[in-house]
């Protein structure tokens, strides 16, 4: 046996020593997830277009404003897809969640709360943020 | 992916092994399970980012996990996930380290000597000889070609060589 046949060996039996694996909840949660992607139905996506709605008017009825900032990826977030279809909502929040998004606002209070654009993606995760200032 | 018994069948045929191999990559339990979360997640709301034309549903799932895995160790790159003393030392009187690594506490050295592995060469000792894929099926998890994944997983394992023999001399 030369040398890497002996490595081989090695990592075949470090491999076959492995026994960890996901926890077992987390088949079920994913299960659960695929399903309920699978049983939207109508009264559902009514309610989903309900509310799109509304954010749409209070977004459009509101005085213009001014963003302020770039668009930075929320941490570890999935990236858009070239294909997929993304919602852009306007959010109050506090500054420290800005921040533990990764957006430097030192400029405002930590305790204070601004406006921010949060794209939203298919599966209804934050996977980006701009802060927002008004005029 | 919309078919339940489908997805059950493809998450208990991968999911142990992505876990594992995020594992190894990460050195993190907690991270394992997220990208192995998220992997499965993108079959399930983003299906048309799998084009089946390409190859199969495995190593596509191992690609997602793969550049999520990155993407940690990007954003975590000031912090050492392998704490130090994780790689131990051969058995005493190890005249040949490589002589019998089948070993309980010669397999503890060589998984450390794995973990300390530069990302590109860890993957694929991990997918190749770990996870025992083909060539073929390593090289689109890592969107490279089969040649490189030869290449460096001959690099790899000389790498590892060395370093089992180096621990064994110190």
């Amino acid at each position: 046996m030369n040398n890497e046949e002996k490595l081989v060996a090695g990592l075949k039996a470090l491999a076959a020593s492995e026994t960890s694996g996901p926890p077992a909840a987390l088949e079920a949660a994913l299960l659960k997830r695929l399903k309920r992607k699978r049983v939207i139905g109508w009264p559902l996506a009514l309610e989903v277009l309900a509310a799109a709605a509304l954010v749409a008017i209070a977004i459009f009825s509101r005085p213009p404003v001014a963003a302020s900032s770039e668009f930075v990826a929320v941490p570890y977030a999935m990236p858009i897809g070239p294909n997929e279809r993304a919602d852009l909502v306007r959010v109050n929040v506090p500054v420290v969640a800005l921040e533990q998004w990764g957006l430097k606002v030192s400029a405002f209070d930590p305790g204070q709360r601004v406006n921010a654009d949060v794209v939203i993606g298919e599966d209804g995760l934050a996977r980006a943020v701009r802060l927002v200032s008004n005029p | 992916m919309t078919d339940p018994d489908e997805f059950t069948s493809l998450y208990r045929q991968h999911s142990s092994g992505i876990y594992r191999f995020a594992l190894h990559m990460s050195g993190s339990a907690s991270v394992a399970e997220e990208v192995m979360q998220d992997a499965f997640i993108t079959l399930i709301h983003k299906p048309q980012s799998y084009d089946a034309s390409r190859g199969e549903v495995g190593p596509f799932l191992y690609g997602v996990a793969r550049n999520l895995v990155r993407r940690h160790l990007e954003h975590d790159r000031r912090q050492s996930y392998f704490e130090e003393g994780e790689e131990e030392n051969l058995s005493s009187g190890a005249d040949d380290p490589l002589g019998d690594l089948t070993q309980k506490e010669n397999l503890q050295a060589l998984r450390g000597a794995v973990a300390a592995l530069p990302p590109k060469y860890r993957e694929v000792v991990v997918l190749c000889d770990l996870q025992e894929m083909s060539y073929e099926a390593a090289a689109q998890a890592m969107e490279c070609a089969v040649g490189t994944v030869r290449s460096r997983l001959h690099r790899a394992r000389a790498l590892l060589i060395g370093r089992m023999q180096m621990k064994c001399h110190v």
